[in-house]
């Protein structure tokens, strides 16, 4: 985004990517079947979304270690590709509410944000504008609605959606339209959905959001934008007067080591890896790394709140007909947190929430399905599942960690990678508040289950909370404020003693609602990067 | 399919190789069945998903596989206008995931080698006789046994095998474009828009959730 926005300006830009080139019209394996893929398609530790999962990367890259402190259960998401992880997320883009920004005012703990929601709604609108988002104004608590005409039309609700949503409702919790980063309408040259092909393989045809196929193309048109890809950016340079001078950087084809000097240097690598550069960019003048005076770089991390899988079958559901359940890929509903009033009444034993994503229904069908029968094997085994496909339904809760003392990241003072760059060890603690959070979620999910006549049929339904960083939605570590003494950045992402050095991806959050972190990243950089254009044209850089 | 799964090895030897097997620990019987091949790699961090390839060794002899396609066709058998695992190609994907370098797969390998090598003493020691060679009715007298497994394993018996064996064989029968056809999966192809509940549909889900009181 910060690209797109200062090429857009006329700004010359230089991109260092990590990872190779990628190009989603020619690389996306849309229509294939688990049967084309090596072992049917499913996740291994070099595919840790599945075989056909838009992502290059994984929780282990090979001579790229990462440490985890003992006592601590962390697992670190890597991307390494252009684009990152804009191609394979799930694209669910809700904006955070008012609430979210100041959670110590409401509750003490954790900190407020130094902007207010409705300091960030006009780049929420923009973003939704230019990358195409479906969704519906629902009027919720702490859930915002967009202004007339942002938002593109949700596609209908599954039928299987129609019946899960009774059994919310039924307790009392209301169900939404989700909003997406999927196009229902043409926009910009670009076409609607076709309904086929899960997202997380990425979009031949442009119809979700991945930045290489809606922010590159237009950033590149300028002819102001530069990518160069294998480039393994591991410290800021700086000049003598304070400044960021540059980036040193490994081309990872060659081993080289180079520099490259600029006005200014914006991170994006993703939050730990832009804490990692920061905190490996010593100099006498900063002896504990860049922006790092009061030592707050790599602290304030946190990932989303979830249990492992909640799978029901739903008996009910066994007389509906075959039909196309594929849709949008992502569920049409999804259900926001209902739980604020309770919360400030101290009638629930938790803070923060969670919202829930779902999915199910007649889905392409692979490894695990046999999951749906209970018949060990012969001829009932073959009429159970043909009974059964199409009615299970799944529940994916996502909640607000708050950030605590013991959970951070920081340089391991031994192991280096391959290319003698000192790596990230990390800490990791849930506190009650997303335990408890946790087991509600799981509580939650059972009675709805349960509501409907269902049973749960997930192996891992016991399964309490996940491992940290589990979700991939890792935030915090170089978190904006009102002050240096509790911040790395202020409100526009830049360093408070370094002028022309910016962070413009999730390290920045100050708090991390429940709400996935993409949309929020894109107008955060998107206001970021507009307040380096106005500064670099005054000359206040 | 006949041709694929026919066994290469004699009755003789292939009792001779259930006797020595059945004591072997689950390593040794990958190693066996690879016949001491180094660990193959696995597809990488960046495989070609346009051109998906299976990068590594299979590594079941024919006998195993003409096993699996038994077992497997017992598992799911075939149907009226739905064919059978094996003409599928089933036990070759059996093969192919037992034979991946990953540690699910690993994993499975021990349990499928030590259900397979359970298989054949089980015949030997109550029926004198090969499984390949014994009715069915005796095959499902030993499957039955298995489908008592509950996680747990009783003494001498193969822990999980059958479970594993139908999540292989039912897992990668649907994720076929055939399986589609038999299990009722419709989607997979390109629509202009997607279509709302139809009156059919609503129809079925008020009456049931009106059962439910909801």
């Amino acid at each position: 985004m910060s690209a797109y926005v200062l090429t857009q300006a006329g700004f010359k830009v230089l991109m260092l990517e990590a990872g190779r080139d990628y190009h989603p019209e020619t690389e996306t394996p849309m229509f294939y079947v688990p049967s084309q893929a090596p072992l049917r398609g499913v996740a291994t530790p070099d595919k840790p979304y599945g075989y056909y999962s838009a992502d290059i990367g994984g929780w282990t890259i090979p001579d790229e270690p990462y440490v985890v402190a003992p006592g601590s259960e962390f697992q670190w998401y890597r991307s390494r590709m252009l684009g990152g992880r804009t191609n394979h997320w799930a694209r669910v883009a809700l904006r955070f509410g008012p609430y979210d920004f100041k959670p110590y005012s409401r509750d003490g703990l954790g900190v407020d944000w130094p902007i207010t929601y409705e300091d960030l709604s006009p780049w929420y609108d923009r973003v939704e504008r230019l990358i195409g988002v479906f969704g519906s104004n629902e009027g919720l608590e702490n859930t915002p609605d967009s202004p007339p005409g942002v938002l593109q039309p949700p596609p209908p609700p599954r039928p299987i959606e129609l019946f899960i949503k009774r059994g919310f409702e039924s307790l009392q919790i209301p169900v939404a339209a989700t909003r997406a980063a999927i196009l229902t309408q043409p926009l910009n040259g670009r076409p609607a959905c076709v309904y086929a092909t899960e997202c997380v393989r990425g979009c031949s045809i442009r119809a979700n959001f991945q930045t290489p196929t809606v922010l590159l193309p237009p950033a590149l048109a300028t002819g102001n934008l530069e990518i160069r890809t294998r480039a393994q950016v591991y410290q800021v340079d700086m000049d003598k007067d304070g400044r960021a001078g540059g980036v040193s950087f490994v081309d990872q084809s060659t081993g080289h080591h180079h520099s490259v000097r600029a006005r200014a240097v914006v991170l994006a690598a993703s939050a730990c890896e832009s804490a990692r550069i920061l905190l490996n960019s010593r100099s006498p003048r900063s002896p504990e790394g860049v922006a790092n005076e009061h030592g707050n770089v790599g602290r304030y991390l946190t990932d989303s709140v979830a249990i492992g899988s909640m799978v029901g079958q739903f008996p009910a559901l066994e007389r509906l007909p075959p039909r196309n359940d594929d849709g949008a890929s992502v569920s049409h509903v999804y259900v926001p947190w209902w739980g604020y009033q309770k919360q400030s009444k101290g009638q629930l034993n938790f803070p923060r929430g969670y919202h829930v994503e779902m999915g199910g229904g007649r889905t392409m069908p692979g490894m695990g399905i046999d999951e749906l029968a209970l018949t060990p094997y012969g001829p009932n085994l073959r009429s159970e599942l043909r009974r059964t496909f199409g009615t299970s339904y799944g529940f994916f809760g996502r909640g607000e960690m708050i950030p605590n003392d013991q959970t951070f990241c920081e340089i391991d003072p031994v192991v280096k990678d391959r290319w003698g760059i000192p790596v990230l060890r990390f800490h990791w603690k849930w506190s009650e508040h997303e335990i408890r959070q946790a087991a509600h979620m799981r509580q939650t999910f059972l009675e709805v289950i349960d509501r409907l006549g269902g049973r749960v049929i997930s192996k891992t339904a016991n399964t309490g909370i996940v491992k940290g960083g589990a979700i991939s939605h890792e935030v915090g570590a170089t978190r904006m404020g009102s002050k240096p003494q509790t911040s790395v950045v202020n409100q526009f992402g830049q360093a408070w003693n370094v002028r022309n050095l910016f962070v413009t991806d999730g390290g920045v959050f100050a708090s991390h609602p429940n709400k996935n972190p993409t949309l929020s990243i894109l107008a955060l950089s998107w206001r970021s990067g507009s307040y380096l254009v106005d500064a670099a044209r005054r000359g206040d850089l | 399919m006949t041709a694929t799964y026919d066994a290469k090895v004699s009755r003789r030897t292939t009792l001779q190789w259930v006797a020595s097997a059945a004591v072997m620990p689950g390593y040794l019987l990958r190693s066996m069945a690879g016949a001491f091949a180094p660990v193959a790699k696995g597809y990488g961090l960046d495989p070609n998903l346009m051109a998906p390839e299976v990068p590594w060794p299979k590594t079941m002899t024919s006998h195993q596989l003409k096993v699996t396609a038994v077992l497997s066709d017992l598992i799911l058998p075939a149907a009226e206008g739905a064919p059978s695992p094996s003409a599928l190609g089933i036990p070759d994907f059996v093969d192919e995931w037992i034979s991946a370098p990953y540690p699910e797969q690993i994993a499975d390998c021990a349990v499928v080698l030590e259900g397979l090598t359970w298989l054949e003493n089980e015949c030997a020691r109550r029926w004198q006789r090969p499984f390949l060679d014994v009715e069915d009715r005796y095959r499902h007298e030993l499957l039955d046994q298995l489908a008592q497994d509950n996680g747990q394993g009783s003494p001498g018996e193969p822990r999980s095998f059958l479970r594993r064996m139908r999540f292989l064989v039912v897992g990668a029968y649907y994720g076929t474009p055939e399986g589609f056809k038999d299990i009722g999966y419709v989607g997979n192809v390109p629509l202009a828009a997607y279509p709302p509940a139809t009156e059919q549909e609503l129809t079925i889900i008020e009456t049931e959730l009106h059962k439910l009181g909801l």
